[in-house]
This record gives C-alpha cells, structure tokens and sequence, in this order.
C-alpha cells in the first residue's frame, strides 16, 4: 500500500468532515506536513466546506454580538502558549574504529610477540591455534550476520523518517524487506533520558501499529523491529521504558511516508 | 460588513494583541457562514445563537494555537464552529429537549428570524436540495450530524466501502454544485 491507497482509504474524507478521533487526526496532520499530496487533498476538500459556508451564510441576530463584546477580555494580550522543545543535537555517535592504527600497530606487534612465542615454545601452539580458531568463527558468524544486513538491505524499500515540526533536524531511516520484515536505523535523535524509550509504530489504514523499541545499549545501530504487512507510514515517538499501546502524539519526533 | 480586507497574519495579530477592531472585523466577515453552520446542525435558534458565541469565545480564547501550516484560518474556525454545534448536538442534555419537541419545520417555526434570514435559510436549503440524494444523506449525516462512515453505513445497511466511494463522490458534487450556485445568483442579479 502507498500514498495513494492512504489517500483513497477515506481518512482525508472523515477527517474534512470532523469525524476522526484525535489521534488518528493528529497522525493525518504529521503526513500532510511530510507529503505535499495528502496536504493538497485535505486543503482541497477543505476548501468545499469553506465555500459551503460562505454561500449558506445567515446573519445572525444583531443583539448577539453586543452580548459578546461583554463576554470577551480585551484587557490582557494573548500570550502565546508554543512549548519551548530543546533541540538536543548531540547525537550519539556509534564509537567507530577511529583508533585502527593503533590497533594494526598493536596486533603488529602482538603477531610478532606471537611468532617468537610460538619459535621459542613450540608447545603451546596448539593452545594458540584453538583460539586462533575460534575467533575465526566468531569472525565468520559476525560476517554471515554482516551478509544477511547487507542482503536485507538490499532487499528492502528504504523509508526516511525526517523530523516533524517541533524537531525539524531529527532523521531515521527504516528498512522494509520483502518479507515483511522491519529494521530501524536511528540516524539522528537525541539519546532517550533516563527511562524512557524510542518506539517505532506502523501507520496502517491511518492508526498506529506498535513495532517495538528502540535499544539503545545495543552495540548494533540497525535493529530489527517486527513485521507490518502494508503500512502506509512510520514514526517515532518517545515513551516510557517497555513502551505504550498507543503512541504519545505529543512525543512524536519522525515520520516518514513510503 | 466593511470594506477593509486584512489578511489572515494581520487578523490573527489584531486578535492576539486584543484589538477590538480585529474582532470586529472578525465578527462581522465570519459571523453569517458560522451561524448558517451551526444553524444547520442544531436548527433551533436559541441553541444556535448559544453555540455562535460559544464559538466565538473558543476562538479568542485559542487563537494562539492556530497553525497556519495545518490549513487556513477560515477552516480553522469552521470547525470549531462546526464542532461545537456537534458537541451540543449530541449533548444529554439536548437529546432530551429533543425528545419533548417536534423538530421545527426549520425556518417556518422560528418567528424570530427575519424575512432575510428565513430567505437566506431557504437558498440553504435549496443548494443542498440539488445534490442526489444519496449524497445529500451523506453530507448530512457526516458534516452536519457528526456521524462517522462506520456509524452511517451500519444505520443505513450499506457496505462501508459504498459509504466511502460515495461520500468522495459526494465531495465532489458538492464542489460542482458550489461552482454552479454562484451562477445561479449572477443570473438572478443580473435578471
């Protein structure tokens, strides 16, 4: 399902005709402001009900509105209520192997060390090879587990989720395979406070599908997540440790549409 | 209604600064398309006028939470006009009037409204008396009943999926209709 079936699902019409729950509203104002073609249909059929109203216009009866005035405040000057939300660009960053050379520089001389070890004392050279094979198949699994991301990769729509509104530079992206399957790649968001939790959800016929947290203390920054069959959207929101059944709208940092 | 015409950005910042000249103009250019509105939902005229300066308040008081990027200022209000008339709609306390009175035969029963209003009502009427009817049911239930697509295939033992063709169907007659209308009222002008 695409853009187009999230169109034509008839969430756009319940939602110009005010019979939509918050949430799922909420859900459709976060795709408007990430796809201009959603937004374009609601504004047109928002468009119908304005002219709707202003063409079955009737005054109302004069005396309402002296009644009005004296309802209203005009002392105090509005003040506007915008949450301030600190932008934490501090990313956490994966720790890369800057420190290669030191490390070939160390290994260098380790192999060395290795090779007079094993000149001088013949003997434990089958201890040596024992590890010598089992770090040979650590390495093999960790590079059958590489090939499987890579051929994951591959093999799956890639769908950016960028920042909304309130948290414009945020960035994620999340893989979804052939199979079905969901891997989440958090590219740039603040690093969840104490307790809580990044959770992923599936937007599936304009409501949301829980598909798991984010772990943090995870070594891999690609994890895998459940498996949706025919989302129309993803977003982040950020809830207490373990996550929520339904997503905190208040909380949502990224969306991206497929 | 004056002349002047502000735009969205200078009404909302006469209204967030307590201008009473901005809500003046407020009142005065929106006052008649919410009343038609909220008429059309609550059809009495006490509820009516009620929920017009209900509406009113809710925008003065909510004003700063206008978002621009989300749609127009205009579709903003309706629908809190729209809204509100819905919430007394299905209010308990209002279902029970209802059960104690016959609905009045719209506009014939309300001797309080004016030649003008009563003649205006009745093009309300008329416009909407255009659409196919079973769109007319549609738009009825939906923006001026507060049912949802569900609600209206389940009372009228349609299929959802029909509700939802239709009522996209529905939307766009009600554009050609809207389109058509307004020649309707140049022709008589200009008659």
């Amino acid at each position: 399902m695409d853009i187009k079936n999230y169109i034509s699902s008839g969430v756009i019409e319940d939602y110009v005709l005010g019979n939509i729950s918050q949430e799922e509203s909420s859900i459709l104002e976060c795709v408007m402001a990430n796809n201009p073609e959603v937004k374009s249909a609601v504004l047109e059929y928002q468009q119908i009900f304005e002219e709707l109203a202003t063409k079955t216009a009737i005054t109302p009866p004069p005396h309402l509105k002296a009644e009005l005035l004296k309802k209203l405040d005009f002392s105090v000057p509005a003040e506007v209520k915008g949450k301030i939300v600190p932008l934490h660009t501090n990313r956490v960053e994966q720790k890369t192997t800057s420190q290669f050379p030191t490390w070939m520089k160390a290994a260098s001389v380790a192999v060395l060390f290795g090779l007079g070890y094993l000149g001088y004392e013949v003997g434990s050279k089958y201890a040596e090879i024992e590890k010598i094979a089992q770090s040979n198949t650590e390495l093999s699994k960790k590079v059958s587990g590489l090939e499987e991301m890579n051929l994951m990769l591959m093999n799956s729509k890639k769908i950016e989720l960028k920042g909304v509104e309130k948290h414009p530079n945020m960035l994620a992206e999340v893989y979804w395979d052939s199979s079905k399957k969901v891997y989440l790649d958090i590219k740039n968001l603040p690093a969840a406070p104490t307790g809580k939790q990044y959770q992923l959800w599936a937007i599936v016929d304009g409501k949301p599908v829980d598909m798991g947290m984010y772990d943090s203390k995870k070594s891999i920054a690609i994890q895998a997540m459940k498996s949706v069959e025919n989302p129309q959207a993803f977003a982040i929101t950020l809830e207490k440790e373990g996550g929520n059944p339904t997503p905190t709208m208040e909380e949502m940092y990224v969306m991206g549409t497929i | 209604m004056k002349k002047v015409s502000l735009t969205t950005e200078q009404l909302v910042t006469l209204l967030l600064s307590r201008d009473e000249k901005g809500f003046n103009y407020l009142y005065d250019n929106y006052s008649p398309a919410f009343y038609g509105v909220i008429f059309r939902i609550v059809k009495y005229e006490e509820e009516a006028n009620e929920v017009l300066q209900d509406t009113f308040v809710k925008i003065w008081n909510s004003i700063t939470s206008f978002d621009q990027n989300k749609g127009t200022l205009y579709t903003w209000m309706l629908n809190i006009a729209r809204n509100s008339a819905i919430d007394r709609l299905k209010s308990k306390s209002f279902q029970n009037d209802l059960q104690n009175q016959s609905i009045p035969d719209f506009v014939d029963d309300n001797k309080s409204l004016s030649t003008e209003q009563k003649h205006e009502f009745n093009e309300v009427e008329k416009l909407v008396n255009t659409l196919k009817s079973d769109y007319r049911i549609l738009i009825n239930k939906a923006y001026f009943g507060g049912f949802t697509q569900e609600e209206i295939a389940e009372e009228l033992g349609i299929p959802l999926g029909t509700v939802k063709t239709r009522t996209r169907a529905a939307l766009l007659e009600l554009k050609n209709v809207l389109r058509d209308f307004q020649f309707v009222i140049l022709f008589f002008i200009l008659k």
